[in-house]
């Protein structure tokens, strides 16, 4: 069996941006969360975590476990941009990955290796190319399944690079906790333990109908990840299959010119989130809970797809006239979506497409996009909720 | 009233009638209809308060005794129905009209007929004259191409226009184009027409019309369609049409293919496209038409077909029952498909009167 998977995983991600970013945090211990009684650790540097601070740890454990920790507030903005060059690096190399999140990744190999060389050479140049060009290191495990190259990842971090070759994976997995196998959180542990079985080793050498026993369905699961068997693929990440925004009022509203100004600001919103992602729409969905919690939704499809704020104001507006209740009873939430995307510049023309109207509206869009990429999304607004804001 | 009759003599007329009558109606009235049984013939009157629908019947009905009666159009269209053919009679007594007949007895109530409507009338000089079977196929050839889409298209109806001896039909949802034109014996009688009929109007007609001389009267928002013994006028559609002429390309590229094989290879490609997505690949090149149709979910299909065109091969997406549509209603042996170029419509031809123009689909390069 080849090796033809990577795991590519950052060490200590938002830590490490943060002391790249401000130097006076190296060497110390960083912790990137929440300071308050509440609080949790999003990440802590390896300087923390020599003291027994780990992700999602309460914050008070950890200022117990490491007096001197120094909380820092997150920046998500800046760790997803770092996310997006660093999978873009990936991209050099294979178009399957799937991001776990925004420091994860699982990479196939196989189509790309006559290109770049084998997984071991494409892993090294990957990792190379991170440190050279954002200053973070990560750890790389290489293995022919998910399973093998994600505890490779795991084995020698910070800046690991570990290859599992099936011949040799027992070497790696027998003397791990069974807690290393993703899925077998405490709980499973403890019905695991149970049996006495504490290692890897222990799980692959217990009969599976053993197994079954006490865990039922998953038992052939886990006994295969221990075995190092795992056909799972490398997944591309799903396409979103909508896109919508709700509010929820802090009063239930009874007045329909207000409810109308906040359907223009849901219609707004959704309509330059669908222009960021380059789709139209073909289904839009006005969804509303009335002040007495019950729900209801009113959704058309339409063959012509949309992306303007205009159309799914005006579409959403006459759903929303399809409501009978709603000046009865009242709205405590409002809600728009949309579905059944197709990509911009793609899909059915249109004859006399250059409808004045239409192209107006689409000008009107592209500015206040224009603006808000410059001043940020609150900078403009269209009149229709201006003038309700004005009123209050 | 009494009458004495067919039932093949006024089924289909019943049933024209009642496709008239309105679902809902803020005048209740108008959900009945009208027959008229006066000077040895039966009129029957039906309207949605948009469309008005007289006919009258003359041959296998006897008026033995004259009156008006208003009843619920679709009972007596059921009643039709099922009693079949045969020799019927038909008489009102108080409130009712009793229909006997091969061992029924039918009692329909009957509503005071006062309130119906009174129809305009035919009387003018008609604009213009043409066959009746002429006007129906270019009816027929257009309509599909409008839609009832709801609030996206301002345009829910068939243009009609004429100059001298020309007459126009068009139609378009904008995603395809169907435009037919005919030359008439005698020129029309006013400068222009140029009007917009609902859709309901025209199936009514094509319901309607038999092959009789029609005679066509246009209002400023009426239009007004007589034959022999049928008369519907209708509200014109407000609005303007959208300039049609336009959207319709000067094309450089021509290919001639097979109406049929081009038919049956276009219902092969469209196994495999799906409701939501309806695009197949049209590839022209090397005397070759290959259509390319795909559903990662399901499977794909390529079907290829001769064609004659040696040119640069030229590569563009249909959606293929915009295609197949327009290609049903003609009627030669062969079309002829003109290309502009990947963003214009392609223009389908059979006869020189009818074109037909499909826009495509853009797929991702």
């Amino acid at each position: 069996m080849k090796n033809h998977i990577l795991h590519i995983d950052m060490d200590a991600f938002y830590a490490s941006v943060e002391q790249r970013d401000f130097p006076e945090y190296r060497g110390k211990p960083i912790i990137v969360g929440g300071n308050g009684r509440r609080g949790v650790v999003a990440s802590a540097s390896y300087e923390a975590r020599a003291m027994g601070v780990k992700s999602a740890m309460p914050s008070l454990t950890a200022k117990k476990l490491c007096p001197k920790a120094i909380f820092v507030p997150s920046h998500m903005q800046e760790y997803k941009n770092v996310s997006i060059k660093i999978m873009a690096i990936m991209q050099r190399y294979t178009p399957i990955i799937e991001p776990i999140s925004l420091d994860e990744a699982y990479l196939d190999v196989k189509g790309s290796e006559a290109l770049f060389g084998n997984a071991v050479t494409i892993g090294k140049r990957i990792q190379k190319e991170i440190y050279d060009e954002n200053e973070l290191h990560a750890s790389v495990g290489v293995g022919p399944n998910k399973f093998l190259a994600k505890i490779g990842s795991e084995f020698n971090k910070p800046q690991g690079f570990c290859v599992i070759d099936w011949d040799k994976r027992f070497e790696f997995l027998d003397t791990l906790s069974i807690r290393a196998i993703g899925g077998i959180g405490k709980k499973t542990a403890d019905i695991i333990q149970n049996l006495n079985i504490r290692t890897i080793h222990d799980l692959r050498t217990t009969k599976l109908t053993t197994l079954q026993s006490v865990l039922g369905n998953m038992a052939e699961h886990f006994f295969n990840l221990a075995n190092g068997v795992d056909d799972r693929p490398v997944t591309l990440p799903q396409k979103a299959l909508s896109i919508g925004k709700e509010t929820t009022f802090a009063e239930d509203i009874y007045n329909e010119k207000e409810l109308h100004s906040k359907l223009l600001k849901l219609a707004d919103q959704v309509a330059s989130r669908l222009r960021k992602k380059k789709v139209m729409a073909k289904t839009i969905t006005v969804k509303v809970k009335y002040a007495d919690f019950t729900l209801v939704t009113r959704s058309n499809t339409f063959e012509k797809s949309t992306d303007t704020t205009k159309t799914i104001y005006e579409l959403a507006l006459e759903l929303l006239h399809k409501l009978k209740d709603i000046r009865k009873k009242g709205t405590r939430l409002l809600g728009i979506s949309t579905s059944h995307f197709e990509e911009t510049g793609t899909g059915q023309l249109y004859l006399f497409d250059e409808d004045e109207e239409n192209t107006k509206s689409q000008e009107v869009d592209r500015v206040m996009d224009t603006i808000r990429a410059k001043y940020g999304t609150s900078s403009i607004f269209s009149g229709g909720i201006m003038e309700n804001n004005k009123k209050k | 009233m009494k009458l004495i009759f067919k039932q093949s003599a006024i089924h289909e007329a019943i049933l024209n009638a009642c496709n008239v009558v309105p679902q809902k109606s803020v005048m209740p009235i108008i959900k009945n209809i009208k027959l008229e049984a006066k000077n040895k013939e039966v009129r029957i009157y039906a309207t949605d308060s948009e469309i008005e629908l007289t006919i009258v019947i003359n041959e296998n009905i006897e008026v033995v005794e004259e009156g008006v009666v208003l009843i619920d159009g679709n009972k007596f269209k059921s009643i039709l129905q099922e009693i079949g053919e045969g020799d019927y009679e038909l008489t009102e007594e108080g409130n009712s009209l009793i229909l006997n007949g091969l061992g029924c007895e039918f009692s329909i109530n009957t509503v005071n007929s006062d309130e119906f409507p009174i129809f305009e009338s035919f009387e003018d000089e008609p604009d213009f004259e043409m066959p009746g079977i002429t006007l129906k196929g270019m009816f027929e050839k257009t309509v599909f191409a409008t839609r009832d889409e709801p609030s996206r298209f301002q345009m829910n109806g068939v243009l009609l226009s004429g100059k001298e001896d020309q007459i126009n039909i068009v139609a378009t949802d904008t995603t395809r184009l169907a435009l037919v034109n005919k030359k008439i014996d005698k020129p029309i009688n006013i400068d222009e027409i140029d009007c917009i009929l609902s859709t309901k109007f025209v199936h009514t007609l094509i319901k309607s019309i038999k092959d009789i001389p029609v005679q066509i009267k246009t209002e400023i928002n009426r239009i007004k369609v007589k034959s022999d013994n049928v008369t519907i006028s209708s509200k014109l559609v407000s609005g303007i049409f959208p300039n049609y002429k336009k959207a319709i390309p000067e094309c450089d590229i021509e290919i001639k293919i097979n109406r049929n094989e081009f038919l049956s290879a276009l219902r092969k490609a469209t196994i495999f496209t799906s409701e939501i997505t309806k695009s197949i690949k049209f590839s022209f090149q090397n005397n070759i038409l290959l259509l390319h149709s795909s559903m990662p979910e399901s499977g794909e299909a390529h079907i290829s077909l001769e064609i004659a065109y040696e040119d640069e091969p030229i590569e563009m997406n249909f959606n293929p029952n915009y295609v197949q549509e327009g290609l049903k209603v003609m009627t030669t042996d062969d079309v002829v498909i003109n290309l502009k170029n990947k963003k214009r419509p392609a223009v389908f031809k059979g006869n020189e009167d009818y074109t037909y123009l499909v826009m495509p689909v853009l797929s991702r390069e």
